[in-house]
C-alpha cells in the first residue's frame, strides 16, 4: 500500500499560518493502515492545531472529517459543500489524494500533511519498507518474488555488484543485499537457473505514466440511442 | 606487444593500475607509468573510484597511449547513460584506446558526493553486451555506425566474496559477463592462495583469462581498514602481524607481494596490481617476482 | 436489552434482569443507577435480593474462574442503600379502562405496577388484611423481614394504586361482577392450601399445616408446639417451619423427607444454615401413620430407597419392605406442598381434584374467559417468587395488548454468549468472592432477627469488580481498515483477522478497551464504556471547570477499578475522570483539555494500589503519555503538562 508519514507539525503549522478556517481531511484507505491519517490522526491533529493557534492567542476554526478514498473523485465531490465554509483544506491523504482533491475543489488551496514516500509493505508493526518502484515493468518473477528495483540501492537487474558485505549492502548496513536475498529464495524455490539468463535493461517511462484499459473504456458509439 | 596480444600468446600477464588525481595535474602519474613502461603489459585507470570526483579516466588513457603504454579504460555504469557510455566508447575508441574493463561502480553515498544522482541505467553485464555490439557495428538502438570500434572487454570478478552464496552468485555472474562478451577478469586483491585456488578450480572451464589482484600492503592499519571497509577483501592476522612487526614496511609489503605473485604463477593467467599511491614500487616488486 | 449477544445471567433470569448493567453501576459506588436499572424490571428488589432462587448466579461466567458473582447479595446491597426512594411516576392514569387484579402477592402487585406504568387505573383485591401474599405471611421474618416486604410494596403502591383488603372472590364479589366494572381482570390467587399426606391419624390434634403455622407467626404469634417437633417434607416451606420452631424454643426438631438432600428442592445451603441451628434432618424418611392418644405422640416411619424399575427412565424413591420405625415427637408440621383454593371460583376453568390450579391456553395467562388472565402460583403451583414476577409482568402485557388491540408481543429467543474459552479463564486474575456477614450463630435462634446482614460498601463493590462484564466488550465497525493492529495488541488473543476485516469474539472479549484506543480509524467502540459516553464525561468535567472560571484548572484521569468512587482527596481546581482502564485513556484525551485552557492532564499510576485488573495495560498508558508530551512539545506546551502522579498510601 502506499506508505505515508506525517510532516513535522512545525512544518504543518507554518503552512497554515494565514488561515482562520482549516479543514483537516483524513483518508479511510492506506493511510490509516500506516497509522498516519486515519480518523485518529485527524483528530489529534485537529485538536493539535487549535490549542497551539490558541496559545499564541490566535482564533482558528478546524472542522474534521474523513474520505474513504480521497484518490476516488465521487467521494471528493460528496464533501465540497461542506469544504466550501472553508478557506483551506488539509489532506492528510497521499500525494494523489491532495491531488484528486486540488483537481476537483479549484477554489479552495489544497495542502499536504503528509510526505508520501513509497509503495510498501509492513515489515514489522510500525515500521514500513519500500518494495514497489511502480516501473511498470515487474520482474518478480524472474527474483523469487523479490523486488531489485527497490530493494537495491543501484537497482541492478543483474546483481549483485562487488560491494556487498557480511549480505549487507555498501550503501547501508541497514539493508541486506538483495541480491543475496533473491539467491536464498530462488534456491528454497529450486529455481537458480533463473539467475542464468542476462536480463535486459528496464525500458523507462515518460512522466507522468498514463495507464489506459482499451477493454474498459466505454466506446463513444456505444453511449448514442440504442 | 599490446595488451590483447600479450593475452593471445599465453604468457603470464602483469597489469598495474593508476587512480588519476583531483585535479588536472598529471605530472606524477605520468612519472609512475613511465617507471612502469616496459614491465607491465597493460595500465588500468580508474574511473572515479570510490565514487570520488576526479579527472577522468578516458583523458589519461589517451595520456598514457601517448607515452606509449597500452591503457585499460575502466568505466562504470554509476554516471552515464546508455548514450553517455556509448558515446565515450566511441569517443575512446578514436583516442587510441584500445581496452575496456566494464564495471558497475561504487555507490555515489560512498564518496564525496554523497548526493550526486546515481544513473545506473546500465550495469556491468549489459555494459559488455553493449561493446560488443558497438564491436559489431550497431549501437543498443540497432542503428548501423559508420566506423566501428574493435574492443577487447573485460571484467571484474571476486573470489573473496565473504559468503557461500555472494561466491556462487559472483561466479553466475562471470558466466554471464562471458557470454556478454567478457575475454579477461580481473580480481579483487587476494591474500589468501588456498581459498583463491579453490576459485580457479571452479572457474577453469570457462577458458577466460584471470588476473589476480595484488594489493600493495602499506601498514598494518591499511589492512584492517580494508578487512572492515572493502568487500571481498581480508587480510589473514599473519600478514597483519607481519606489516605491524616489521621495520621496513616497504621491503615487508614487496615480499608479501611477490611472494603472492609467485603462488599465483600456476593458478591463473596473471596478476593485476593495484599499488594504491606505491606505484613507483611497483617494478621492485616485479623484479622479486621474477617477472 | 439487547438480544444478540446476551450474558448468561440475562438470560438465565425470568425477567432479563440486566444483572451486567447494575452490577457495574454498584462498581462504581452509583446505587442509584443500578437501583433504576433494577427497578426497570423488577419492582420487588429487597425481596429478590434475599430469596430469589438465582438462575443468574449458576449461569454466571465468573464460575468458570473462581466463584459466580453474589448477585442476589448485591441486589439486596442496591434496595437497602436507597429503601428510602420513592416512585417519580406521578403521571395518572391515561387510559380510560379500569383494571383488577385479584390477590396482593408478588404476581398480583408486579402487574398490578407493570399496568398502572403503562397508564392504566389499576384496583388490587386482596382477600387478607396484608398485602403481600406468602412474601408476607409464608417466609419467617428471619430469612425476609417485613421491613424489607414493606419497603417493596409501598414504593409499588407509591404509583397510585386502589387496594381494597378484605375482599374474598367468591364470598365478597364475583368475576362476573367484576367485568361489568372492569375491562380486565387478572387472577393471581396464588397457593395455600396445603397437601395431606394419606396417612391413618392424619386428623389428629398436634398435626399442622406449614402454611398455618407460618402464618400465625407471621401475625405475631409465638406458638410453643413443644420440646419436639417432626416437620414432613423437602421444600423451603418444611426448612422454615424447622427454623422457626428452634427460634420458638424446640430443641429436638428433625425434618423427614422422602428423597435425599440432592433433590431437596429447599436446596444444601439452606440445610447447611438449618443445621448449624440445630434442626435435624432424616433423608430417604417418609411417614406412613401418625400415632397418639388424643394427640399425636409419635410418627411411624419408613425408609426409602431409590429404585430404577426395569424400563422405566424415571427414577423413583419406594418404601424398604419392614423398615418401620418410630419417632417421638410433640407435634407434627405437614410441608409437602399446597395447591389453590380454587373451588369456589365457577367461572374459569380449572383443573378438577386436589390440584385444582387455573387452567390457561398460554403462557401470557389467557383463560377461557374474554378479558380474564391468571398467574402466579395459582397457575404453577408454588413456585418461586421471581416466576410469580414474570408471570405479573406477562399478564400485564397480555392484558395490555387485549385492551389496545394490539398484535402478541413477538418473542424473540436471545442469543446467549457462549462460556469463557480455557484459555481466557486461565489468564484472568482470580479473586475471592465475599462472605456474606452474618449474624453470629448464638444470636439466630434466639430471635426472629435477620440472620444474613447485607454487604458493607467495601464489599460490594469489591464483589461487583469481580464482573467480567460479559458481552460490555468491543465491538468493530464498517470504519475498519483491516489494518490488524487490535490483533497485535489484544492482551487476550480475542482479536483476529478475519476474511475481509478485523473481528472480535464477543463473548470472549474482556472489555479492557486497548484496541479501540490503538485503533486508527477509530472503528472500535467498547460497550463497558463507549466512546461517546467516554467524551461526554471529559467534556462535563471541563466544562464544569469552565464554569468555575478558574484560570489554571487540570483534568485528572482515575481508574475506577482502583478506586471506585474518585481520588479521595479533592484538590481545588481538579477535575476527576474516571476510566474503567486507564489504557483506554487514548493521547487525544491527553491532550484535548488543553484546546479548552487545561493546565495539566494529570494521570493515577496504574497498579498502583491495586494489580491491575487486566494484564499489563500500564505500557499503554505510558506510550500514550510518551506521545502526548511529543506533540505537546511541537506544539510550545510544557512536556511536564501531561503526566502520571502517585498518591501516598492512605
Amino acid at each position: 500500500m502506499v506508505i505515508a508519514e506525517i510532516k513535522p507539525f512545525e512544518e504543518i503549522k507554518n503552512l497554515l499560518k494565514k488561515y482562520k478556517k482549516i479543514l483537516v481531511a483524513g483518508c479511510g484507505s492506506c493511510v490509516t493502515v500506516c497509522l498516519s491519517g486515519g480518523k485518529k490522526q485527524v483528530e489529534l491533529l485537529a485538536s493539535a492545531l487549535r490549542t497551539a493557534r490558541k496559545i499564541e492567542s490566535d482564533d482558528v476554526v478546524v472542522g474534521e472529517m474523513v474520505i474513504p478514498r480521497q484518490c476516488e473523485p465521487k467521494f471528493v465531490d460528496m464533501i465540497k459543500d461542506e469544504a466550501g465554509k472553508y478557506e483551506v483544506i488539509l489532506s492528510m491523504g497521499c500525494g494523489a489524494g491532495v491531488q484528486e482533491i486540488a483537481e476537483r475543489i479549484e477554489n479552495i488551496p489544497v495542502l499536504p500533511a503528509l510526505n508520501t514516500t513509497f509503495i510498501g509493505m509492513a515489515d514489522e508493526q510500525g515500521q514500513y519498507l519500500e518494495v514497489c518502484a511502480a516501473c511498470g515493468d515487474c520482474i518478480l518473477s524472474m527474483t523469487g518474488g523479490i523486488c531489485p528495483v527497490t530493494r537495491c540501492a543501484k537497482s541492478l537487474i543483474n546483481g549483485p555488484c562487488g560491494g556487498s558485505q557480511g549480505g549487507l549492502c555498501e550503501v547501508s548496513k541497514d539493508n541486506p543485499c538483495v541480491w543475496q536475498l533473491i539467491y536464498d529464495r530462488l534456491v528454497k524455490l529450486n529455481m537458480l537457473y533463473l539467475l542464468k539468463g542476462i536480463s535486459q535493461p528496464k525500458t523507462r517511462s515518460v512522466h507522468p505514466r498514463r495507464m489506459v484499459r482499451e477493454d474498459l473504456k466505454l466506446k463513444k458509439e456505444s453511449t448514442k440511442g440504442v | 606487444m599490446g595488451f590483447r596480444e600479450a593475452l593471445d600468446s599465453g604468457k603470464f600477464l602483469v597489469t598495474a593500475e593508476v587512480g588519476p588525481v583531483k585535479g588536472t595535474e598529471t605530472d606524477v602519474l605520468l612519472e609512475d607509468a613511465e617507471l612502469l613502461k616496459g614491465k607491465v603489459d597493460a595500465v588500468n585507470v580508474t574511473d572515479l573510484q570510490s565514487s570520488v570526483m576526479r579527472l577522468g579516466s578516458m583523458a589519461v588513457c589517451h595520456l598514457l597511449k601517448d607515452h606509449g603504454i597500452d591503457p585499460i579504460l575502466q568505466m562504470t555504469c554509476r554516471d552515464r547513460n546508455r548514450l553517455a557510455l556509448q558515446s565515450d566508447l566511441l569517443s575512446a575508441w578514436v583516442l587510441g584506446i584500445r581496452n575496456v574493463l566494464a564495471l558497475t561502480g561504487d555507490h555515489p553515498t560512498l564518496g564525496d558526493h554523497p548526493d550526486a544522482m546515481s544513473v545506473f541505467d546500465l550495469d556491468s553485464v549489459s555494459l559488455l553486451k553493449v561493446i560488443g555490439r558497438l564491436n559489431e557495428g550497431f549501437d543498443m538502438a540497432g542503428n548501423q555506425l559508420k566506423g566501428a570500434p574493435d574492443f577487447f572487454p573485460g571484467a571484474v570478478v571476486n573470489p573473496g566474496a565473504d559468503n557461500e552464496a555472494a561466491l556462487e552468485m559472483q561466479i553466475i555472474k562471470m558466466e554471464k559477463k562471458i557470454e556478454a562478451g567478457a575475454k579477461f577478469f580481473q580480481t579483487q586483491g587476494i591474500f589468501d592462495l588456498d581459498l583463491f585456488e579453490k576459485f580457479m578450480k571452479r572457474v577453469e572451464g570457462f577458458n577466460t583469462p584471470v588476473l589476480g589482484g595484488i594489493i600493495l600492503l602499506k601498514s598494518a592499519g591499511m589492512a584492517r581498514f580494508m578487512n572492515k571497509n572493502v568487500a571481498g577483501v581480508f587480510v589473514p592476522d599473519p600478514l597483519i602481524k607481519e606489516m605491524e612487526e616489521t621495520k621496513d614496511k616497504v621491503k615487508t609489503s614487496v615480499k608479501i607481494a611477490a611472494e603472492l605473485i609467485k603462488g599465483m604463477k600456476s593458478l591463473c593467467q596473471g596478476v593485476h596490481i593495484m599499488a594504491i599511491g606505491w606505484e613507483k614500487r611497483v617494478p621492485m616488486v616485479l623484479d622479486e617476482a621474477g617477472l | 436489552m439487547s438480544i444478540s449477544a446476551m450474558p448468561p445471567c440475562q438470560a438465565a433470569c425470568p425477567i432479563y434482569t440486566d444483572v451486567r448493567g447494575y452490577v457495574s453501576a454498584i462498581s462504581r459506588g452509583d446505587v442509584e443507577t443500578a437501583i433504576g436499572i433494577i427497578r426497570q424490571v423488577n419492582p420487588f428488589p429487597s425481596v429478590c435480593g434475599r430469596i430469589c432462587i438465582r438462575a443468574c448466579e449458576s449461569a454466571c461466567r465468573r464460575g468458570q474462574i473462581d466463584e459466580p458473582i453474589a448477585i442476589a447479595a448485591l441486589k439486596r446491597f442496591a434496595a437497602d442503600q436507597t429503601k428510602d426512594l420513592k416512585s417519580s411516576f406521578k403521571r395518572g392514569p391515561f387510559y380510560n379502562e379500569k383494571v383488577a387484579v385479584i390477590g396482593g402477592g408478588p404476581s398480583g402487585l408486579t402487574a398490578a405496577h407493570d399496568l398502572t406504568l403503562l397508564g392504566y387505573n389499576v384496583t388490587v383485591f386482596e382477600a387478607h388484611k396484608e398485602l403481600g401474599g406468602m412474601l408476607s405471611r409464608g417466609i419467617p421474618e428471619y430469612r425476609l423481614p417485613k421491613s424489607a416486604v414493606k419497603t417493596d410494596i409501598d414504593y409499588i403502591l407509591s404509583m397510585g394504586i386502589e387496594v381494597k383488603t378484605g375482599m374474598v372472590l367468591g364470598r365478597d364479589f364475583s368475576i362476573d361482577e367484576l367485568l361489568k366494572d372492569y375491562q380486565a381482570v387478572f387472577l393471581a390467587l396464588g397457593s395455600e392450601r396445603s397437601i395431606f399426606p394419606k396417612c391413618k391419624g392424619i386428623e389428629m390434634p398436634g398435626i399442622i399445616t406449614a402454611v398455618e403455622f407460618l402464618k400465625q407467626v407471621s401475625e405475631g404469634h409465638r406458638p410453643y408446639l413443644g420440646e419436639s417437633v417432626v416437620v414432613v417434607g423437602g421444600g423451603h416451606t418444611a426448612v422454615d417451619a424447622a427454623r422457626t420452631c428452634i427460634r420458638l424454643g424446640s430443641h429436638d426438631v428433625t425434618v423427614i423427607y422422602r428423597r435425599t438432600v440432592k433433590e431437596m428442592p429447599a436446596g444444601k445451603g439452606e440445610v447447611d444454615e438449618a443445621e448449624h441451628e440445630g434442626v435435624k434432618f432424616k433423608f430417604l424418611t417418609a411417614p406412613v401413620e401418625f400415632i397418639g392418644n388424643g394427640r399425636v405422640e409419635k410418627v411411624r416411619c419408613v425408609k426409602m430407597q431409590l429404585s430404577h424399575s426395569s424400563g422405566s427412565k424415571r427414577q423413583s424413591f419406594l418404601p424398604v419392605k419392614d423398615s418401620e420405625f418410630d419417632i417421638n415427637t410433640d407435634a407434627v408440621i405437614l410441608a409437602i406442598g399446597y395447591n389453590p383454593k380454587t373451588d369456589s371460583i365457577e367461572e374459569v376453568e380449572i383443573i378438577s381434584g386436589k390440584k385444582g390450579t387455573i387452567v390457561v391456553k398460554d403462557e401470557l395467562g389467557t383463560t377461557n374467559i374474554k378479558g380474564v388472565f391468571a398467574g402466579g402460583d395459582v397457575v404453577s403451583g408454588p413456585q418461586s417468587v421471581i416466576h410469580a414476577i414474570a408471570s405479573g409482568k406477562k399478564a400485564a402485557d397480555a392484558i395490555h395488548r387485549y385492551l389496545r388491540n394490539l398484535p402478541p408481543k413477538e418473542i424473540e429467543e436471545p442469543v446467549v454468549l457462549r462460556p469463557l474459552d480455557e484459555r481466557i479463564v486461565s489468564l484472568i486474575i482470580k479473586a475471592v468472592r465475599q462472605k456474606m456477614p452474618m449474624l453470629p450463630t448464638e444470636e439466630r435462634i434466639k430471635s426472629f432477627k435477620e440472620v444474613q446482614l447485607g454487604f458493607t460498601w467495601d464489599q460490594a463493590i469489591l464483589c461487583a469488580q469481580r464482573c467480567l462484564n460479559c458481552g460490555a466488550g468491543a465491538v468493530i465497525s464498517e470504519d475498519c481498515a483491516a489494518c490488524f493492529n487490535c490483533v497485535l495488541v489484544c492482551p487476550y488473543g480475542v482479536a483476529t483477522a478475519g476474511e475481509e476485516k478485523a473481528q472480535i469474539d464477543i463473548s470472549q472479549c474482556q472489555a479492557c478497551g486497548i484496541c479501540a484506543s490503538e485503533c486508527p480509524a477509530s472503528a472500535i467502540d467498547v460497550k463497558l464504556e463507549t466512546r461517546e459516553v467516554s467524551r461526554k464525561k471529559l467534556k462535563k468535567a471541563v466544562e464544569t471547570a469552565k464554569k468555575e472560571e478558574l484560570k489554571d484548572f487540570s483534568i485528572n484521569f482515575y481508574c475506577q477499578y482502583e478506586q471506585p468512587t474518585g481520588p479521595s482527596e479533592k484538590k481545588k481546581g481538579t477535575y476527576t475522570v474516571g476510566k474503567p482502564c486507564m489504557a483506554r485513556v487514548s493521547v487525544y484525551q491527553l491532550i484535548q483539555p488543553f484546546e479548552e485552557g487545561s493546565k495539566a492532564v494529570e494521570i493515577h499510576k496504574c497498579g498502583h494500589k491495586k494489580d491491575c485488573r487486566f494484564k499489563g495495560c500500564e505500557k499503554w498508558i505510558i506510550e500514550h503519555i510518551e506521545r502526548a508530551q511529543k506533540m505537546l512539545k511541537d506544539i510550545g506546551i510544557d512536556a511536564d503538562s501531561v503526566k502520571v502522579i502517585y498518591e501516598d498510601d492512605k
